[in-house]
């Protein structure tokens, strides 16, 4: 009769589940920060994305640059700088008045700014005693407050008809 | 002790590993500058105002307007934040008065070149233009 030795000590059992789970526990402590690596990602996009689109509204004046003289709905892009004096972090009071004004079709201004997501805009004046007199805001109707990853706050100067007011551009995404 | 000695051997080559794997293969750490690039932002877009308000040199010479509208403008209560301001005139002879750094954390200044014009009542006069630089600096309190 032929005895067949046993090939797998207990020993180097042993010691190959102990090396397997030295290798899973690498695994998992390396795989836990990828979650977070992606949504700090994501943040840095969307707060690139919000920067741009703020220095879009602050200092570019649309397309056309008198937008505010044609058909609300036919201009190009959106724009508040003001085409007149032509310098920059100054807006135009009567740009923002068309978006206050109902201009504010949000899938439309998404395509006019050519954003793929949600994002919110706030115009504000700012009084004398430093209050945040809302002037004109665009939002997307799906786009909860909660959602809000970042917040961009541009302070400008803004042609009032010759008047020259403190206002303040916010844009959240 | 064969099977002692294997179980001692692939636990060092384990730890051996483990370190390994740490230094090769680092935990993620996202810095994040956009803090940083906001304040200078924030500092250019405020710069850029006062300038377009045409109070510049206002500022430069009166401590009190100066303060006045920064407090207006950095409310912290409408802007969410606390941040520190200041502000340095060089030079010339416009008598510009000293203005207190404060302490801060981190902070970033930038300037701008202004030409005055100090005729006063229309008499010409051989040095009436002065070129003084206004530095304002933004910072988050210490």
């Amino acid at each position: 009769m032929v005895e067949i030795k046993a090939q797998l000590t207990i020993q180097y059992l042993a010691s190959f589940i102990f090396f397997i789970g030295l290798v899973v526990l690498v695994y998992l402590a390396y795989s836990a920060n990828i979650p977070t690596f992606v949504q700090e990602v994501e943040r840095e996009n969307t707060y690139s994305k919000a920067f741009q689109l703020s220095e879009i509204l602050v200092n570019n004046p649309g397309q056309p640059r008198n937008w505010t003289n044609i058909n609300a709905n036919n201009f190009k892009r959106l724009g508040f700088s003001d085409e007149k004096t032509n310098k920059s972090n100054m807006i135009s009071y009567i740009k923002v008045q068309q978006l206050g004004n109902g201009i504010c079709n949000f899938v439309d201004i998404q395509n006019k700014l050519a954003m793929n997501r949600s994002f919110s805009i706030f115009i504000f004046n700012i009084t004398e005693n430093g209050n945040r007199a809302q002037l004109a805001y665009c939002t997307s109707p799906t786009f909860p407050r909660a959602a809000v990853n970042v917040t961009v706050k541009r302070i400008t100067a803004m042609n009032n008809s010759g008047k020259i007011e403190l206002a303040e551009l916010i844009v959240q995404m | 002790m064969k099977g002692i000695m294997s179980i001692i051997e692939v636990m060092i080559t384990g730890m051996i590993l483990f370190v390994a794997f740490l230094h090769f293969f680092p935990q993620y750490v996202i810095k994040s500058k956009w803090d940083k690039a906001l304040l200078v932002i924030k500092v250019r877009d405020t710069l850029n105002t006062i300038d377009r308000l045409n109070k510049t040199y206002d500022f430069a010479m009166s401590n009190d307007e100066f303060n006045s509208f920064m407090n207006r403008t950095f409310l912290p209560e409408k802007t969410g934040g606390v941040v520190v301001w200041w502000k340095v005139v060089e030079d010339s002879n416009i008598g510009a008065p000293t203005y207190q750094i404060p302490y801060f954390t981190e902070a970033y200044k930038e300037s701008v070149v202004d030409v005055v014009n100090t005729t006063v009542g229309g008499v010409p006069c051989s040095n009436c233009y002065k070129v003084y630089s206004f530095t304002l600096g933004l910072g988050y309190p210490y």
